[in-house]
């Protein structure tokens, strides 16, 4: 039989001191010891390797040497596959002159050479299409000169390095070559079909035996301004790929060397996420294995993905990642790892070259 | 927040999630340094302000080689500094030394430009003290009073005096039996760990008035430390 008597009442502020000094370290302990588990699960989690997200990059180069102009790509800025970045004029702007020249003055002695009276009027015609050609070539010659001239003056005038006196003048020449390039453009456009109509009637007159070298000497002439036009005009430069103007090399004016590398275009996104298996390598995951990537940018994103490919021998881990994993980073490779290619996780949005961390899930 | 989080400057970015773990881990690790000493101390020389410098100290010495973080000369800094703060002054208790050594080490996190680990720590820092404030850890409070009474019934009866004692207590723990050859009876001595230390009176009062108790004493028993 229990005959316990009944206990005096406890004092609240007893009952307090009781409880902060016997029952809160307990809680606290084991409040402690819950996060200690969460943070270390969630945050600090022991990684199977590092990885980085793959940066797919393209070099844009000239084929041709030759001199920068029209540069339209400026660093950082967003391209599409296939917009034109800048064009190379490939031959010297003295040496289209020189040649015009030199048609010029062959269609001049052609001109002085021949009966006039003997020609007929197609054959006169082709012979002022063509002085009119080579003048409209010498002038879009001397346009793309000034339209270079004027980019380097508006920027430097944009810079407050040039005086306005300089810049106008720039602009005028570029404005005045434009308009003569115009109505040279008008004026050959007007004869061509003049020309076109002579010929079809032509062909079918019996054309005089003296008329025959100076067809022959035309066409020639014709070949070799058809020549210098393809010459002149310059090369465009196109962004292989869609993504952003990492690296411009060279500025508008700047003379460039068969191959050399103008412009770096850097990919947006990343394809995949490289990683390394360290030696000495144990079970390599298989393709298809679950794998979660956890970044490293704070606040912290997790992400699962598959293993996409495994390769097959030991290479050098990449020095970004050798100085992740805060290993001495030498000129000859000393870490070897088998490298394994993992998918990006949709909606983790990594930058190209992001390290994360790879956990293995199975 | 977020400025408070990423206000490191040092050479490299601190993760505010290790920071707290490490000195999360460093608490409990200490709390059980401190649980083991409690239970095992068996000297006179007890110290509660030792046992509040074994939680302390970890966490502080954690937050001591995070704000290092490999460097040498940051290191024979803490050194020079600590050595210019104890040549001028004697430490006597290690519980100075824990808050000398954690003001500065957090003087140095703000030197050494790691504004967010000099926030995050000395709010943990701060924490752990107050927590330690809070519950008086270190302190074996485990009896109130000590009781000294005769009883001169037998002692097969004793369940009836034990039981007026849990009525006054939550422990009540006989601490010595003395048969007495003169007289009949036994002398009896108990440590109390009361329910309501303001009604001493009420206990004694209650216990002479059960039959077969006399000569009762009780003397006020002090926390079982030097501090």
């Amino acid at each position: 039989m229990d005959d316990a008597l009944p206990p005096i009442p406890t004092p609240a502020a007893h009952g307090w001191r009781r409880i902060r000094q016997q029952i809160l370290p307990g809680i606290v302990f084991a409040v402690g010891v819950a996060a200690t588990a969460v943070i270390w699960t969630q945050a600090v989690a022991p990684t199977t390797m590092i990885g980085e997200a793959e940066t797919v990059r393209a070099e844009v180069r000239s084929a041709q040497a030759g001199t920068l102009t029209q540069v339209s790509a400026k660093l950082f800025q967003s391209v599409r596959a296939g917009d034109t970045l800048a064009h190379v004029v490939v031959t010297d702007p003295q040496v289209v002159e020189a040649s015009l020249g030199v048609i010029r003055a062959e269609i001049e002695v052609m001109r002085q050479t021949s009966e006039l009276r003997t020609l007929l009027d197609y054959e006169r015609l082709m012979l002022d299409l063509m002085s009119e050609r080579v003048k409209l070539t010498t002038l879009k010659s001397q346009l793309y000169q000034a339209e270079s001239n004027f980019t380097r003056a508006k920027s430097l005038h944009t810079g407050k390095l040039l005086t306005d006196e300089r810049f106008e003048e720039a602009q005028n020449t570029r404005d005045s070559l434009l308009a003569q390039v115009k109505v040279q453009t008008e004026l050959v456009a007007r004869i061509d079909p003049e020309l076109q109509r002579l010929a079809s009637t032509a062909g079918n007159l019996p054309s005089p035996s003296a008329t025959h070298p100076l067809r022959a000497s035309l066409k020639l002439q014709e070949e070799k301004l058809r020549l210098t036009e393809a010459q002149m005009r310059p090369v465009a430069l196109v962004a292989p790929i869609d993504g952003i103007v990492s690296l411009v090399n060279r500025r508008a004016g700047e003379a460039v060397a068969p191959g050399e590398p103008i412009f770096q275009i850097t990919a947006a996104g990343a394809p995949s996420i490289v990683g390394f298996v360290r030696t000495p390598v144990g079970t390599l995951p298989a393709p298809g294995a679950a794998v979660e990537v956890r970044t490293r940018s704070l606040p912290r994103r997790t992400g699962t993905a598959t293993i996409a490919q495994v390769g097959a021998h030991l290479e050098p881990i990449s020095p970004t990642l050798l100085a992740a994993l805060h290993l001495p980073v030498t000129a000859v490779p000393t870490e070897l790892g088998v490298r394994v290619h993992v998918t990006v996780p949709t909606g983790l949005a990594l930058l190209p070259g992001e390290q994360v961390d790879l956990v293995l899930k199975d | 927040m977020d400025a408070i989080l990423k206000g490191d400057f040092g050479s490299a970015p601190t993760s505010f999630q290790t920071v707290l773990l490490a000195m999360l881990l460093a608490f409990l690790m200490g709390q059980l340094i401190a649980w083991v000493y409690m239970f095992t101390h068996s000297g006179i020389s007890y110290s509660r302000s030792f046992v509040v410098s074994l939680i302390l100290m970890p966490v502080i010495v954690a937050l001591v080689l995070m704000v290092l973080s490999n460097n040498m000369v940051t290191a024979f800094g803490l050194m020079a500094v600590f050595a210019i703060v104890r040549f001028r002054n004697i430490l006597r208790d290690t519980l100075d030394t824990s808050y000398v050594l954690a003001a500065i080490v957090l003087g140095m996190a703000c030197g050494t430009q790691k504004f967010s680990t000099a926030i995050i720590g000395a709010g943990v820092i701060i924490a752990v003290m107050l927590y330690l404030w809070l519950t008086s850890f270190g302190s074996r409070h485990r009896f109130d009073l000590v009781l000294n009474l005769h009883w001169a019934r037998a002692t097969n009866e004793l369940p009836a005096l034990e039981r007026l004692l849990r009525r006054h207590s939550f422990r009540a723990q006989c601490a010595n039996q003395h048969f007495n050859s003169t007289a009949n009876g036994t002398d009896l001595s108990y440590r109390l760990l009361l329910r309501d230390p303001a009604r001493v009176a009420d206990l004694i009062r209650e216990l002479t008035q059960l039959p077969g108790v006399d000569q009762v004493t009780s003397m006020k028993a002090e926390d079982e430390s030097e501090v």
